[in-house]
């Protein structure tokens, strides 16, 4: 049989609501996954060229960016993307996070004379350099740290550290260091300067490290 | 029937009625406990260093202004205007550097200066951040995590930028 004029039509108008109900899904869906916010990472270069990584986690996929400009964005539903973006571009789409990036800390070393908590004469004298460093920064802080060798036990050296960083915090607070800007810690002989065996005396450990930033 | 329907909103405003008086004498009870939050002031999680534009710090004490060298705190939350920029280096020398229109939230921050130990969590709500990591990513890199909406960011002792975009309100 024929199909009549009629039946064409019907059949066409029925392919076409077909047709329109799945373009509304599509277009739904669309909307749907363009709404969903979106989460970029991209991993910088270390200043000093050591090899770093972040891992990017969403509810389904994992992805570890090992290779600086290396980027992963997702919306957290569906799987991370992972692209390579040029430095330039990074730099200028995000410049604020460069430009109000503070400087890098500068870090000095004082020592002690043997056992207590007297300056060598050349550490007294680098006091004006660290306060000059502070005055040329924005919101200057310090932390004053102390270290001492391993003679002794731990926790002697515990106390002497601190002892030693607080020496050097109320010499700076004398010369005119803001005491809100300065935290002094002891850290006993856990980072050792020269890595020796328990028991040694050895001048370079004995030392309170100043992190001007 | 009116009646009949309106029951359940009458229902629902004692709950809300009552809720609120049971929050009350808890709310009030804090409120003398206040002077004592002030002697004994928590340590500070972080210092600003570089401010332009408009920054504001959302914190315990309300909202404020950020200024160069003001101390924030864990919990505190960062919010940077069309033009605003801010830098903050934390305790353990993390750097946290805050983009235009964007949040972010110090959701957690604890740090033993003596032992290097610590954690932090940071949550970037929208807009982007620059994150240079310090101390306690070095002694332990799965205590630094910074969260948005959608995605968890751990880090291995780096320098990285995160970038969200605002969620929609629904």
């Amino acid at each position: 049989m024929q199909p009549t004029g009629h039946a064409i039509a019907h059949s066409f108008l029925t392919r076409l609501a077909a047709w329109r109900l799945a373009l509304g899904w599509l277009s739904l869906g669309l909307l749907l996954s363009a709404c969903a916010p979106t989460t970029r990472v991209v991993l910088l270069p270390q200043a000093d060229r050591t090899p770093s990584a972040v891992i990017v986690r969403s509810t389904t996929t994992q992805v570890v960016l090992d290779v600086p400009y290396q980027r992963a964005s997702g919306t957290g539903t569906d799987a991370l993307k992972g692209d390579t973006v040029s430095a330039e571009d990074i730099q200028k789409k995000y410049l604020g996070l460069f430009t109000a990036a503070p400087p890098r800390p500068s870090k000095f070393i004082l020592n002690f004379l043997p056992g207590g908590t007297n300056l060598t004469s050349e550490s007294e004298a680098t006091l004006p350099k660290i306060l000059a460093e502070v005055a040329g920064r924005v919101g200057a802080d310090m932390v004053v740290t102390g270290h001492t060798d391993t003679k002794g036990t731990a926790a002697a050296n515990d106390t002497l550290s601190l002892q030693r960083a607080g020496v050097v915090t109320q010499l700076l607070i004398d010369k005119g260091a803001l005491r809100a800007r300065v935290e002094s810690v002891g850290r006993g002989e856990r980072d050792l300067l020269v890595k020796t065996d328990d028991q040694v005396d050895e001048p370079r450990n004995r030392r309170v490290e100043i992190v001007v930033r | 029937m009116k009646t009949a329907s309106r029951l359940p909103y009458a229902k629902f405003f004692i709950i809300v009625v009552c809720g609120l008086l049971h929050c009350a004498p808890v709310v009030w009870a804090q409120a003398p406990a206040a002077p004592v939050g002030l002697v004994n002031m928590p340590m500070r999680a972080g210092i600003a260093k570089v401010v332009g534009g408009d920054v504001q710090v959302l914190g315990a004490q309300g909202m404020r202004p950020l200024e160069p060298g003001d101390a924030v705190f864990s919990g505190d939350r960062l919010l940077s205007g069309k033009y605003g920029l801010a830098s903050v280096v934390l305790r353990d020398g993390t750097t946290l550097v805050l983009g235009n229109n964007s949040q972010l939230q110090i959701q957690k921050f604890t740090f033993d200066a003596t032992t290097a130990d610590g954690s932090i969590l940071v949550e970037l709500l929208k807009g982007s951040i620059r994150m240079l990591t310090g101390l306690i990513s070095k002694i332990n890199p799965d205590a630094v995590q910074v969260k948005t909406s959608t995605l968890l960011v751990g880090v291995r002792g780096t320098d990285f930028i995160v970038e969200a975009e605002e969620p929609f309100p629904f």
